[in-house]
């Protein structure tokens, strides 16, 4: 039976689908529920399983449990296709309308389709003309990015053609309709929740990692970001300024970042290229205000503080300003 | 013997399907005389009647009208002469109590907790056994799926079991096409109650949540062969009741959680996801009701503190530490919910899965047994593994390649992959666990794949592949639409059209499937998904812009704005082909950037600094935004700030012009409508004065 056994073998579900297939099965039915999206997903049988596990992802994992369904959701949210709860009320997601998302950098510029798909969109895009020049990369956990390149005015007629709208410099524009992360007006007064059985962890700005904590620890820290996990459940509290406050964990840890007064955003303008330890990956919004620039997911680099680093590529300056601005960083 | 056998079933069966009802309720239904109905009556016809005391004809006595063999009641020719009911016989011997007995204790005691003595002699002449003997044929626990015996009955003390609650009980727990027995029961003897406690399990088995997974083919509720303390069955408390001289027909209430302490039997999947490297994973997933609520807290050996959803209708995966043992002696998870149904999910260990690919889930999920034509892994024990693989070379199967199932460190299982198998297999004897890689010859008609809209219909451009699982030589000619189908290389059938819009049907001798396709949504229209927001909190703010998706949304209060535009800090004046369309962008001064952004109520064409003529030329540009022509067909504006609002128009063209700004592309066509827009201020301004 030896001659059976044969690593490696390429997987032949029958019904292997990507990403791709759900986004255009989001697109049809634009809006829904969120069994309906997890039905769908496993539906589409989509692959996604036994990919290395990044830090970031660990972090993804505490904070919601990184299934299949809430990777793509995630991903789905970062490149602008879709929103999902509270970007999507009254529904539970809801499929972004077709925008093209076009920078400009004096010579050429490159528009980013992002939202929704038709098979019909789709292959007008891919039947265009030579110019504008349309690239389609494929990315793990997240449909293909489409990338028109060419002249602004060229690009432009081709969006008109395609009957979506442009929207640009999606990335600037994006970051200014976005409040600082210390405005506190949208920090939410809660309270720890009750019990022993909570698993507690306070976010360490020196070590960038969470590390162990204690319910004592949080009754008498007068600034911290404090992690509750039971089972599957988690809640995210900042202790500051006398009071407790429930924010989105990841904008928690720039809050406690910058009481520390501690660096952790690096933008290289050679390269333009902006990047975070893994661990502090950015607010989701603003992260879509990143990944618009090229409509590819960050990529990830293992090793270092904070699990590994993620590179957002083509950053503009502006960007980067506006990111560490809104962030409440100082670029390194 | 067999046949008393059965008969001691039924008696524990309607004794613990009375108690189940009357638990909670506290009452105990009394006979009713059913005055009106002539003593030769058949069946009840209203099992929620309050009891019906009638002249049994044999095959006449259950409501679904089952033969006779299945209702010992039934089987008695007795003829009463007085109102009685007909009990399950002990011994083959049938019992009878007048209802004035029943009337007259309650009356003396206040109750039947310490009903009637079972050994005072019976009334009426003892009824001939059945001459069959089948009496409670169901009620015999099924093989191979027999659940944990019930405790012992203990003493036997006395209780009293109306015919119409036991039928009406039973009938609540068990599948509706168990037959109604009709009988009052004594206390059973533990023999009777394992016996009778099994069969109702045994045959609750079935009664599972697959309502989700019509076509599950995997056996559902399985019972782990070794189940730890299975809760104890209570006995049957009838509760105190004032007078009961004038019964009153009782209609049953509703049942709902809360009053429920039977939990909801549901299945618990295998699923095995292929990695890459040759890997694989193996998980539990349990299934989902609505009933039992989003996240019920589980306890049993492996299980999660709590469940989180996957889908609606299942729960997340499961992978317990221990699994690899699990899988061959079972699991048996319980909830018990407070505001929400009980539910019990259980699997059957084994030495042997067979996987396939399933409809909801992704992956490969436990089925009954292997097709023909489909794609399977199959999971073993290495002690089975010559077995299994001999079976499956006999079913034309045999494995590509093995998998590695990394949790699985002691080597317990082997999971063999790329099973297929071709040809059917005679089947071995009933609860020989190696039948599930002998297929059947049955073929089927499957749809996979495409992208489904709905449960029948498919987004246009993505169809199903149609496939004909099984023995395709039993299926004989496939129809499409009427046309006879073509098959590929990959068992894929087509016909011209079968992907065209509209309803589609497809048939062969074994049946007939139908899917329909529809185009999809070809417009979406933004809405404010978020304003000023940290991507889960929105403040909603009138005057700040929303974002949706990658499309940034002017605010609310700028009702005739377009669209929102960026600019630099450097040139915040905004200039439209209309004389007078003027708009001041601003920045944010909590932010470090150079950019400033406005909602102007018209399509800028150009962008310029806020004063031209003392700016640095070096670096001041005049940037172009758009390609409109001037419009003078507006001049003269109206009114002293449309007035206004023209000559500042007017002064800041010229002024650019005058400090020789350089237009930020020199474009031969931007050059020339800059020309014509600073020749029409000119013009204007001069018409002005």
């Amino acid at each position: 039976m030896e001659k059976l056994l044969r690593r490696g073998a390429v997987p032949r579900e029958a019904n292997t689908m990507s990403a791709n297939s759900l986004l255009l099965w989001m697109s049809a039915r634009t809006e829904g529920s969120w069994p309906q999206f997890t039905t769908a997903v496993e539906d589409l049988h989509l692959p996604g399983e036994g990919e290395e596990r990044h830090a970031d992802e660990a972090e993804e994992l505490a904070e919601g449990g990184l299934s299949l369904q809430n990777k793509l959701r995630l991903n789905l949210q970062r490149l602008g296709h879709a929103e999902f709860w509270a970007g999507a009320k009254p529904r539970e997601w809801r499929i972004a309308p077709p925008v093209l998302a076009v920078s400009d950098d004096g010579e050429t510029a490159k528009g980013v389709l992002a939202g929704a798909r038709s098979r019909r969109l789709v292959d007008r895009v891919a039947t265009m003309s030579a110019s504008p020049s349309v690239t389609t990369t494929t990315q793990d956990s997240g449909p293909d990015a489409i990338v028109l390149e060419g002249e602004s005015k060229t690009i432009r007629q081709a969006a008109s053609s395609l009957g979506i709208t442009v929207q640009s410099n999606a990335a600037v524009q994006i970051l200014m309709a976005l409040p600082v992360i210390d405005d506190r007006r949208l920090w939410r007064q809660d309270e720890a929740p009750v019990g022993t059985d909570w698993r507690i962890d306070r976010f360490s700005a020196t070590e960038l990692r969470w590390k162990g904590s204690d319910r004592t620890d949080f009754d008498t820290c007068s600034f911290g970001l404090f992690r509750f996990r039971l089972a599957h459940r988690l809640h995210v509290l900042l202790r500051a300024r006398g009071g407790v406050y429930a924010v989105p964990g990841q904008v928690g840890k720039y809050v406690v970042l910058r009481g520390h007064r501690r660096r952790s955003a690096i933008y290289d303008s050679g390269a333009r290229v902006f990047s975070v330890p893994a661990i502090c990956r950015p607010p989701i919004l603003v992260e879509r205000a990143l990944i618009s620039a090229t409509g590819l997911l960050p990529r990830y680099e293992s090793g270092g503080r904070g699990g590994g680093v993620l590179h957002y590529t083509g950053i503009s300056q502006e960007v980067a300003l506006l990111t560490s601005s809104v962030l409440k960083q100082v670029l390194r | 013997m067999a046949w008393v056998v059965l008969l001691f079933a039924a008696a524990a069966l309607a004794v613990v399907a009375i108690w189940l009802r009357g638990r909670h309720t506290g009452r105990l239904r009394t006979p009713v005389p059913n005055e009106s109905r002539p003593p030769n009556a058949g069946a009840l016809d209203n099992r929620e009647e309050s009891f019906a005391i009638r002249k049994r004809g044999g095959g006449q006595c259950s409501e679904d009208g089952a033969a006779s063999a299945d209702n010992a009641a039934c089987a008695s020719d007795q003829p009463l002469d007085e109102p009685s009911i007909a009990l399950a016989a002990n011994n083959g011997r049938l019992l009878a109590i007048s209802v004035e007995e029943v009337s007259a204790h309650l009356e003396v005691h206040g109750d039947t907790s310490s009903a009637i003595d079972p050994t005072r002699e019976p009334v009426g002449a003892p009824a001939t056994p059945p001459a069959n003997g089948a009496g409670l044929a169901d009620a015999r626990p099924e093989e191979g799926e027999s659940e944990s015996p019930s405790p012992a009955a203990g003493p036997a003390e006395p209780e009293v079991v109306l015919a119409s609650d036991a039928t009406a009980t039973a009938t609540d727990e068990l599948e509706p096409q168990r037959p109604q027995v009709e009988v009052a029961v004594l206390p059973a003897t533990v023999e009777a109650a394992e016996v009778g406690g099994a069969g109702l399990n045994g045959s609750s088995n079935e009664a599972v949540s697959t309502q989700h997974a019509g076509e599950s083919e995997e056996p559902v509720a399985d019972v782990p062969d070794t189940l730890e303390d299975p809760a104890p069955a209570a006995r049957y408390r009838p509760a105190t009741r004032g007078s009961t001289s004038t019964p009153r027909p009782k209609r049953a209430r509703p049942r709902t959680p809360r009053e429920s302490d039977t939990p909801k039997l549901l299945s618990l999947a295998v699923r095995l996801v292929r990695q890459r490297g040759g890997f694989c994973r193996v998980t539990l997933v349990p299934a989902r009701v609505a009933a039992i609520g989003d996240s019920p807290a589980v306890h049993g050996v492996g299980s999660p503190t709590e469940l989180s959803p996957l889908q609606e209708n299942w729960y997340s995966d499961v992978e317990p530490t221990q699994l690899p043992e699990l899988l061959q002696s079972g699991v048996a998870w319980e909830s018990r919910g407070v505001q929400a149904m009980n539910a019990r999910w259980a699997l059957g260990g084994r030495d042997v899965f067979a996987l396939s690919v399933h409809d909801e889930l992704h992956g490969y999920v436990n089925t009954r047994r292997l097709t023909i034509g489909e794609d399977h892994v199959v999971l073993c024990t290495t002690e089975r593994l010559s077995e299994v693989e001999a079976l499956l070379s006999a079913a034309g199967a045999s494995a590509n390649a093995r998998l590695e199932w990394e949790a699985d460190g002691a080597n317990r299982w082997v999971v063999l992959d790329g099973v297929q198998p071709s040809r059917p297999l005679s089947q071995g004897p009933d609860g020989d666990v190696l039948n599930v890689l002998r297929p059947l010859a049955d073929a089927e008609l499957v749809f996979r794949g495409g992208i489904r809209l709905t449960r029948s219909t498919y987004l246009q451009g993505f169809p199903p592949q149609i496939r004909l699982l099984g023995d395709a030589a039993s299926a004989g000619q496939v129809l499409l639409d009427g046309t006879s189908a073509d098959v590929n290389a990959n068992g894929v059938f087509t016909a011209p059209g079968w992907d065209s819009l509209g309803d589609h049907i497809v048939s062969c001798s074994t049946g007939t499937k139908s899917y329909r396709i529809e185009e999809g949504t070809e417009s979406w229209e933004p809405w404010d998904a978020y304003t000023w927001s940290d991507g889960e909190s929105s403040l909603e703010i009138a005057s700040r812009p929303s974002i949706c998706g990658l499309l940034v949304r002017p605010p609310r209060e700028e009702t005739r704005a377009g669209k929102v535009i960026t600019v630099p800090l450097t040139n915040p004046v905004l200039i439209g082909s209309r004389p007078g369309e003027l708009y001041t962008c601003s920045g944010r001064p909590d932010l470090r950037g150079r950019t400033s952004s406005g909602y102007p109520p018209f399509d800028p064409v150009w962008a310029l600094p806020s004063d031209p003529l003392h700016t640095d030329k070096t670096y001041a540009k005049v940037l172009q935004l758009g390609n409109g022509p001037v419009e003078l067909s507006h001049v003269p504006v109206a009114g002293r700030e449309g007035r206004r609002s023209t000559e500042l128009w007017i002064s800041l063209l010229l002024d650019a012009r005058r400090k020789g700004l350089s237009l930020d592309s020199m474009d031969p066509g931007s050059l020339a409508l800059w020309r014509s827009y600073c020749a029409a201020a000119r013009f204007l301004g001069r018409r002005i004065r």
